[in-house]
């Protein structure tokens, strides 16, 4: 994965009242090949085409690059497995496990902030 | 050019059928009959999608009051807009909420006053808590994000743990565990409110234990009461930075309770239109930026982190609303604070729940305690 994909995602914090938090805590439940990653109830696509970004009830995510497309593939069907595997053949140049590593961690992130299911 | 705001914020009616005693609303309520038109809300949500606004949040008051409602959400999904809906449920029956998650909704948050039955109605001045319950097992039944909302404070600390599990049984995707902030009726009641430090304390252990728990399952957003940190909230993520709310009158306000401010002329969007609401008004200037800030706030580190803090918050403390935010703990006023919480770690008392056959009865009943929130007449 070249580097410009980190930040993956660029979360716009905002509340209609008070202050929000955002946290990674460490211990994780990441996806597994089998896994089917897509947008949590309520969560969906919004945005105009070149600044697309995911709607959740109190923000949204801005997504680019890699992130956008990992995203994109998100439907419920496509398997964990075959996702990587799709972003391992396009990014020949780096390490697999790498962007293995990354996207599982990504998708966990986002399953802890209630965006993502799998 | 200012970057346009993000979100709008539409309180669309100040009438409610609960009393809550903490309540955020001005003591100066809206009656009905100055309320925006349902042709004037639909106007204000195209103008907010066209702003490029993402997120309409219907509140109140009570937003089910409005009988166009469901035309509302409607008209904000076709601007473009993520509508989420604030509210107590009451009012909501099964086949209203099939007609609003037809038209567009997005995300519905429930307040809850406790887990007790006896104990949330007593402070929602109102007989809600079994209506809730059932609603929200409704929505499980629609495609919707669900949000719990649970105010917390001095009454209800206590058995945390208890509202805790009380929620999960709900299934919501999120909770907001919101420690009261004091505007409005809220800091009336103040004194019956505040938690006491060791209350706090315990709580943050377990709002953490709970996030362990409920990991990639329901999502947990606390906030943390301002009396108790060391600095002040970033009120409204800055004024006139992101957000823009709407009366029920159709006045145009950078934050909930900004009002109250002696000295500044607000707009109304019968008048004005939004984009020239946010850009040219006096009113969303005022406070915009660092240009206005006195010392500590000028030369500190934070200031583009919480904004000098909140402008209604230092009116209510100080008199002053162009003062640094009492809340932190570098203000020159933050004596005020520190005496309020004094005054909560005085004593551990908290006050049994009471039930009448009336709300004039339950007033009455508990008229050294606290005032409940009124409707507006």
């Amino acid at each position: 994965m070249p580097s410009e994909a980190v930040p993956l995602a660029k979360p716009m914090a905002m509340r209609s009242r008070g202050i929000c938090f955002l946290r990674w805590v460490t211990d994780m439940t990441l996806p597994i090949d089998t896994s089917q990653p897509k947008l949590a109830t309520g969560c969906r696509w919004g945005g105009t085409e070149e600044n697309r970004m995911i709607l959740f009830p109190e923000g949204a995510i801005k997504l680019q690059g890699p992130g956008r497309q990992v995203l994109e593939q998100c439907d419920g069907n496509r398997t964990f497995g075959e996702i990587i595997g799709e972003l391992q053949k396009q990014f020949t140049t780096t390490d697999p496990e790498k962007i293995r590593g990354d996207i599982s961690q990504f998708l966990e992130q986002l399953q802890r902030k209630r965006i993502v299911d799998y | 050019m200012v970057p346009n705001p993000l979100a709008l914020i539409a309180e669309v009616t100040h009438r409610c059928p609960l009393h809550c005693v903490y309540c955020s609303n001005p003591l100066q309520l809206a009656s009905a009959n100055a309320e925006l038109s349902t042709a004037d809300w639909i106007s204000v949500l195209q103008q907010s999608g066209n702003l490029g606004m993402l997120h309409a949040h219907f509140t109140g008051g009570e937003p089910l009051a409005r009988p166009d409602l469901t035309e509302l959400i409607a008209a904000a999904r076709t601007a473009g807009l993520y509508t989420n809906l604030i509210t107590s449920g009451i009012g909501l029956t099964d086949q209203r909420l099939q007609a609003l998650v037809e038209a567009g909704l997005d995300h519905i948050q429930i307040s809850f006053q406790d887990s007790r039955e006896g104990a949330a109605n007593w402070i929602a001045g109102a007989k809600a808590h079994a209506h809730k319950i059932e609603l929200s097992r409704s929505i499980r039944k629609h495609k919707l994000a669900f949000t719990v909302n649970l105010v917390v404070h001095r009454q209800n600390l206590d058995h945390l743990e208890e509202m805790i599990g009380f929620i999960e049984q709900l299934q919501p995707e999120r909770v907001e565990i919101a420690h009261t902030q004091y505007y409005g009726w809220a800091l009336i009641n103040r004194a019956t409110l505040m938690p006491t430090r060791a209350q706090l304390e315990k709580a943050v252990e377990i709002v953490r234990a709970a996030e362990q728990r409920f990991a990639g399952r329901i999502r947990i957003d606390s906030v943390v009461p301002d009396y108790y940190a060391k600095y002040p909230k970033a009120c409204m993520g800055g004024w006139g930075q992101r957000l823009m709310l709407i009366n029920p009158t159709g006045r145009a306000l950078p934050c909930h309770a900004a009002e109250i401010i002696p000295g500044l002329e607000f707009e109304n969007v019968k008048e004005k239109t939004l984009q020239w609401i946010w850009q040219e008004s006096s009113s969303f200037q005022r406070f915009r930026g660092e240009a206005w800030m006195p010392e500590p706030c000028r030369s500190c580190d934070r200031r583009a982190i919480d904004f000098g803090g909140c402008r209604c918050q230092a009116l209510l403390l100080t008199g002053d609303p162009t003062v640094t935010d009492p809340a932190c703990s570098l203000a020159p006023t933050h004596h005020l604070i520190e005496t309020a919480v004094a005054e909560a770690n005085a004593d551990i008392a908290v006050a049994e729940p009471t039930s009448a056959s009336s709300f004039a009865q339950l007033q009455r009943q508990t008229s050294d305690l606290w005032s409940y929130r009124t409707d507006p007449r």
